[in-house]
């Protein structure tokens, strides 16, 4: 359906992942590999990027959720930043606000990270 | 080869002999000896004639035939669909060209028929996914006194994590769930049939839609594999004072369309199914309540309906879903479903199907005037 590339940037201990594109069933291999690698670097202060994405299907979210459990026990956690309308329309109605605390900016998501 | 060089020698041994013994000055011994001489010659001219006659022979079988019938042989075995081995490339640059491309072309056909293989068993499987989802939907549209309900359920071509069922909660109430696995394939299909099964169960005698998702939630949380989920919507409908009450697990909204054509779009929040162990999604999922009417029409759905493409990806949408169900509003129940189902089809246009779509309708019957 789409294409996808990902990317990640550090900004001290935290990892910001880039997703540029579609996220599906054709793709979402893609972005697992990536969450797989950062836990196996222990890099579990995520915050992922989605100015730049187009579509997530529920695979992708399933990514997402999947993710959230092995880095939350590794006492990190997963944030988003900036969604589109479109992937917020889905967030909303799937009602991830519940697990997946989603930001305007990736600056404020940066700072939940610290304080605490 | 042979009877023409012997046909030759013999000529050259016929012509000397007559040439020999018409020369009187040649003595007749000498005249002897030459011939012999000659004829030994002529002899082992045709024996080499021979043997390089047999060479090429040989050659010709071994650089030539025997590969080309190899060729053949395996041609005809790959022509009924058996499997064929590479063949060994001898001979000349021609013949050994074309064996090789046979070989390449071979096992093209060997690894185009494992994938046919694979495809074939991945079918069956399917086939008995849906065989065994159909079994478990409900066979017939129960009979709860003052509403008609009705179903549209059309899996996709894969199987999917679709289903609806009905369940009587009580003398008075009986209840409506509309559910959508996340993903495709054999897995969700599974993870359905155990929500469904984890739903009848804890839904009898319980009259708080979110209470019974709470734990559904539960005990789905340790079956279902991480990356999973499922979104359920639950209505509890009272057969006595209309009252409605409304629970979501991320799920799509809920459609009244009243009598007099105004449509309200229902939506308790409350995150998905099987994520969570209750910590998060018990504070999250409420009960909402409602009063219906007669003539008043319910519709739960999945996002198949609303994310039904066209051949220019334009979704379906929630709009066009509530246009169609306002027109029918005041027409018999089932028309709801049958106008749905018309406008689907006009604006796919044959568009592959990709998603299940499932939609209950709900409505409570006018009495008498």
């Amino acid at each position: 359906m789409g294409e996808l590339s990902v990317g990640t940037r550090n900004q001290g201990d935290i990892t910001i992942v880039d997703i540029e594109g579609s996220v599906d069933t054709v793709t979402s291999g893609k972005l697992s590999g990536l969450f797989d690698k950062l836990l196996a670097d222990k890099a579990v202060k995520i915050v992922v990027n989605l100015s730049k994405a187009k579509y997530i299907n529920s695979a992708g979210w399933g990514i997402f959720l999947g993710n959230l459990k092995r880095v939350k026990m590794a006492s990190g956690n997963i944030v988003l930043a900036q969604m589109s309308e479109e992937v917020r329309h889905i967030y909303t109605l799937l009602g991830f606000k519940s697990f997946l605390k989603q930001y305007p900016t990736e600056a404020e998501a940066i700072a939940t990270y610290s304080g605490g | 080869m042979l009877a023409v060089n012997g046909f030759f020698g013999y000529v050259i041994v016929l012509q000397m002999r007559g040439i020999l013994s018409r020369e009187p000055s040649i003595p007749a011994g000498l005249a002897e000896s030459v011939l012999a001489t000659s004829t030994l010659w002529i002899y082992l001219g045709v024996a080499c004639s021979v043997a390089f006659a047999a060479a090429g022979a040989y050659v010709l079988l071994t650089e030539v035939m025997r590969p080309l019938k190899a060729l053949v042989a395996a041609a005809r075995e790959a022509a009924l669909g058996h499997p064929v081995q590479a063949l060994a490339v001898r001979g000349g640059d021609e013949i050994g060209e074309l064996t090789r491309h046979f070989n390449e072309l071979t096992q093209s056909l060997t690894v185009a028929a494992g994938f046919r293989g694979e495809r074939e068993t991945m079918k069956k499987e399917l086939d008995v996914a849906h065989a065994v989802q159909a079994l478990l939907l409900p066979k017939e549209l129960p009979n709860f006194p003052g509403f008609v309900l009705n179903v549209m359920y059309r899996p996709a071509r894969e199987a999917s994590g679709d289903y609806y069922d009905f369940i009587k909660v009580d003398d008075k109430r009986f209840g409506v769930a509309v559910a959508d696995v996340s993903g495709k394939g054999m897995g969700s299909a599974m993870i359905a049939t155990v929500t469904r099964s984890y739903w009848r169960a804890l839904a009898v005698g319980q009259r708080s839609p979110a209470d019974v998702l709470r734990r559904v939630n539960r005990a789905l949380h340790d079956d279902i594999k991480d990356d999973m989920f499922v979104t359920m919507l639950y209505a509890i409908f009272n057969v006595e004072d209309h009252q409605v009450k409304v629970a979501s697990a991320g799920h799509d909204p809920m459609l009244i369309c009243h009598r007099n054509k105004v449509i309200e779009s229902i939506k308790p929040e409350g995150p998905p199914l099987g994520v969570d162990d209750g910590g998060l999604f018990d504070e999250a999922v409420f009960d909402l309540d409602l009063m219906i009417n007669q003539g008043d029409m319910i519709a739960l759905y999945t996002d198949g309906v609303t994310e039904a493409m066209n051949s220019k990806e334009e979704c379906f949408g929630y709009d066009r879903l509530k246009e169609v169900v306002r027109a029918n509003v005041e027409k018999p129940a089932v028309r709801v479903l049958q106008g749905i189902g018309e406008e689907l089809e006009k604006f796919t246009a044959g568009h592959v199907q990709s998603d299940d779509i499932t939609i209950v309708t709900v409505k409570l019957e006018q009495q008498g005037g």
